[in-house]
């Protein structure tokens, strides 16, 4: 049980420091994480990553919108372009394997990453 | 700033893309929604950082509720993550604030690079392909 809490704990520091601090959503870490260490099965810890985000999300929502970082013209485009891409994306999980989406998105990241570094 | 209808266009594609990518691998949209919009929309770092956390809401909220329906999501051990998983957001966020937005942009294209080797490295590692 102690060894959990503390997998519990650090899943959590680690999520929440990057959305916060990058605003990237802490999925990336937290599904890993339920997955690997903490055991659920894949759907389960998409499922429960999503349900920790939220309160991730709305904390971080605040802390910027209170520093004037948030543009809610921008929320709602880029808002109803999520959302309707996540129930897109939630039925075409099944249609293509996920070592090779997670090929596509690696590539992807890198090259978004020294596009970023270059400019 | 002034907002085109070519930009509305542009933003409802990140988004769009963002999304897809969040449902399939169960991921926040950030790591595409961030660059998006300021490699293809001039955003600022800091304010695209916050517009991706705001839009991450509704996506998560809708994500989480699906996946609640499907009896997906395991409440329990949500609850225990969840506090730290605040606090450090809380932390992160306020931090965020502190330094310059190109080190901002340095730090996220660090991340990104961290994020996008272990995908390839680990991309036939056990998690998605056994899903059950």
């Amino acid at each position: 049980m102690q060894r959990k809490a503390v997998w519990y704990l650090t899943a959590g520091a680690g999520a929440g420091t990057l959305a916060g601090f990058l605003g990237i959503g802490g999925g990336i870490i937290l599904v890993p994480m339920l997955a690997g260490v903490l055991c659920l099965n894949q759907h389960r810890a998409h499922g429960t990553s999503l349900a920790i985000i939220i309160p991730i999300a709305m904390v971080g929502t605040l802390v910027y919108a209170l520093r004037g970082d948030v543009n809610w013209e921008w929320v709602a485009t880029i808002g109803a372009g999520s959302v309707t891409g996540a129930v897109v994306g939630a039925k075409l999980m099944m249609k293509l394997p996920a070592y090779r989406l997670r090929q596509i998105f690696g590539v992807y990241t890198i090259a978004i990453a020294a596009i970023l570094f270059l400019r | 700033m002034d907002i085109t209808i070519g930009d509305i266009v542009i933003a409802l594609a990140v988004g769009l893309t963002a999304g897809v990518l969040s449902g399939m691998l169960g991921i926040g949209g950030g790591t595409v929604a961030v660059p998006g919009m300021v490699l293809l929309l001039g955003v600022e770092q800091h304010a695209a950082q916050g517009v991706a956390l705001s839009a991450m809401l509704l996506t998560a909220l809708v994500g989480a509720f699906i996946h609640y329906r499907q009896e997906n999501v395991k409440l329990s051990m949500a609850m225990w993550i969840a506090p730290s998983a605040v606090a450090f957001s809380l932390l992160g966020a306020w931090a965020a604030g502190m330094v310059t937005a190109e080190w901002l942009t340095r730090v996220f294209a660090i991340a990104l690079l961290v994020i996008g080797s272990r995908m390839l490295l680990f991309s036939r590692g056990g998690q998605g392909v056994t899903a059950s």
